[in-house]
């Protein structure tokens, strides 16, 4: 296997990455409060540099730089365009995460939401939903940084993989939220800055018009702006992205954390950012094209071309930005899935009145549980994992029009938000095994739509009023 | 046969260089904004 730095060097990079995380952690780790407030939310008074950093790098994943490219270099420049408009959602979300402030200030959870807007049938239906998408994307990533390891430097895919998790587990337990901010804005401008360096260097080599030529010599094909595939591909990614962001926890609680005038903003401008990042890796892909390189692996594109290009030190820069992006992801997750499950399971579910303590200690235990049941899960490197997060396309894009109906529209009717959760995921299902993986986002969102729309008008509901959604969330929250 | 309409050369070069300027300029404003907050206290 062709290697592209070597393993010394590899660990090297990543351990000085690796200090620097737990540094911060350890620092913050002392400063933050013992309570909840701090550890979760970072105080509820985070501005707009952090603000916009931490969704930068949250939403900036190990698939945004190594799949951006692979579907440019397979599919095309709509593709490219198709992957880049999830930064579209962030945009999207912006007013519906303003609402949210505004109507639920004192709230913890996704799940809050959904159980004081909708009853507790939903919410269960939410929060499996929550958790099949956690455990996807967690998975993931923490592969991905075995994998990453192993095809740049011939690391065994173990190493990588457990220091990934090793590393991000132990900082987001000693400095919560506040640490991963700080990491956040310095994780981000590594990303861009270095992600910009790459593309200026290689189109210094190859200017755009000449990749173009050479594109449109070897395969015009990718050129091609009204390509079938490209078309749906733009389609699904818009609606599977919009679920995601959605439904998460990762973004509300990211909400709950800035300061109210900031959080318009913040979604605005980290949306417009994050949409350079998948266009930039993509259109490196076009430089294999144009120049012919050989890409053994479709999914290596991104670190073949770059260290063709740069040589080692292109490889150097493509490990810091991958690294970067897959810690800033993982110590996201692990934080935002865990506070999801200890707030609405433990505290709703089981002990309503835990004190404040209690629930920093169990989301502390439950970070670490989260880690471990991942590290078992891809121990044996499951073969298809992409296909796996694919899957739970069809159950983020049921989780749409719920949210955003259910933000703005008071009358919207329970049962049959119910009815379209659980149509949106079995229908997504169908299409994604009859049709297609690109079907299944496209079939829930509009199951959803029609269900919601028509249970609606035909009974709507008048037993809900916005003015009581705070009272209710800090109700249960303060049981 | 799919309906075939290629980008041309010059949108493609203005897409790249827009983006790449944007970027850069977007992180600029990032970094401005992050030591407006730092100066006035108000980062978190």
């Amino acid at each position: 296997m062709e290697v592209f730095i070597s393993a010394p060097l590899a660990l090297v990079i990543v351990g000085a990455l690796s200090v620097m995380l737990l540094s911060f952690g350890f620092f913050i780790g002392k400063r933050i409060k013992k309570d909840s407030n701090d550890f979760l939310y970072a105080g509820r008074n985070v501005g707009l540099a952090l603000s916009t950093a931490t969704l930068i790098a949250a939403w900036v994943t190990g698939n945004t730089t190594m799949s951006a490219p692979e579907q440019g270099y397979t599919i095309g420049i709509l593709a490219c365009f198709g992957y880049a408009v999830a930064g579209l959602s962030l945009c999207i979300f912006a007013p519906l995460a303003l609402r949210i402030k505004k109507i639920m200030p004192h709230g913890c959870t996704s799940g809050d939401f959904v159980r004081c807007r909708y009853g507790k049938a939903v919410w269960i239906v939410f929060l499996l939903i929550s958790a099949w998408y956690f455990v996807g994307f967690l998975m993931t990533q923490a592969m991905a940084g075995g994998i990453l390891l192993q095809s740049l430097s011939g690391l065994e895919y173990h190493i990588g993989m457990l220091l990934i998790m090793v590393v991000c587990t132990v900082y987001t337990l000693k400095g919560g939220l506040k640490a991963i901010l700080s990491t956040d804005f310095i994780m981000a401008m590594l990303i861009l800055v270095m992600l910009l360096v790459t593309a200026v260097l290689a189109f210094f080599k190859f200017s755009p018009a000449q990749v173009y030529d050479g594109v449109m010599t070897n395969k015009p094909e990718l050129m091609n702006i009204l390509s079938g595939v490209g078309i749906m591909y733009l389609g699904s990614n818009f609606l599977f992205a919009t679920g995601e962001i959605f439904h998460s926890n990762i973004w509300w609680q990211r909400i709950y954390a800035a300061k109210e005038k900031v959080t318009f903003r913040s979604f605005i401008l980290s949306g417009l950012i994050w949409t350079t990042v998948p266009i930039i890796a993509g259109s490196l892909a076009f430089v294999a094209v144009a120049e012919g390189y050989v890409v053994p692996q479709v999914n290596m594109v991104f670190p073949i071309v770059v260290s063709k290009l740069l040589g080692p030190a292109g490889s150097v820069l493509v490990l810091i930005i991958i690294y970067s992006a897959l810690a800033s992801t993982v110590s996201s997750v692990l934080t935002a899935s865990s506070n999801l499950l200890v707030q609405d399971i433990y505290k709703r579910a089981f002990k309503p009145n835990a004190s404040d303590e209690q629930i920093v200690k169990y989301v502390r235990y439950t970070i670490v549980g989260m880690a471990v049941v991942t590290v078992i899960l891809v121990w044996n490197q499951p073969a298809s994992m992409y296909q796996v997060l694919y899957l739970t396309g069809s159950a983020v894009a049921a989780t749409i029009w719920p949210i955003a109906m259910g933000i703005y529209n008071s009358r919207v009717n329970r049962t049959a938000v119910l009815v379209a959760m659980i149509c949106s995921v079995g229908l997504g299902l169908v299409a994604y095994f009859s049709i297609s993986s690109y079907a299944a986002p496209v079939v829930s969102a509009l199951v959803g739509l029609v269900i919601i729309s028509i249970g609606t008008k035909l009974s709507p509901d008048t037993s809900f009023s916005f003015d009581q959604l705070d009272e209710q969330v800090s109700a249960i929250s303060n049981k | 046969m799919e309906p075939v309409f290629y980008m041309s050369q010059a949108v493609f070069s203005a897409i790249i260089y827009i983006v790449m300027a944007g970027l850069a300029g977007t992180v600029a404003l990032l970094l401005a904004i992050l030591a407006k907050e730092w100066k006035n206290h108000t980062l978190w």
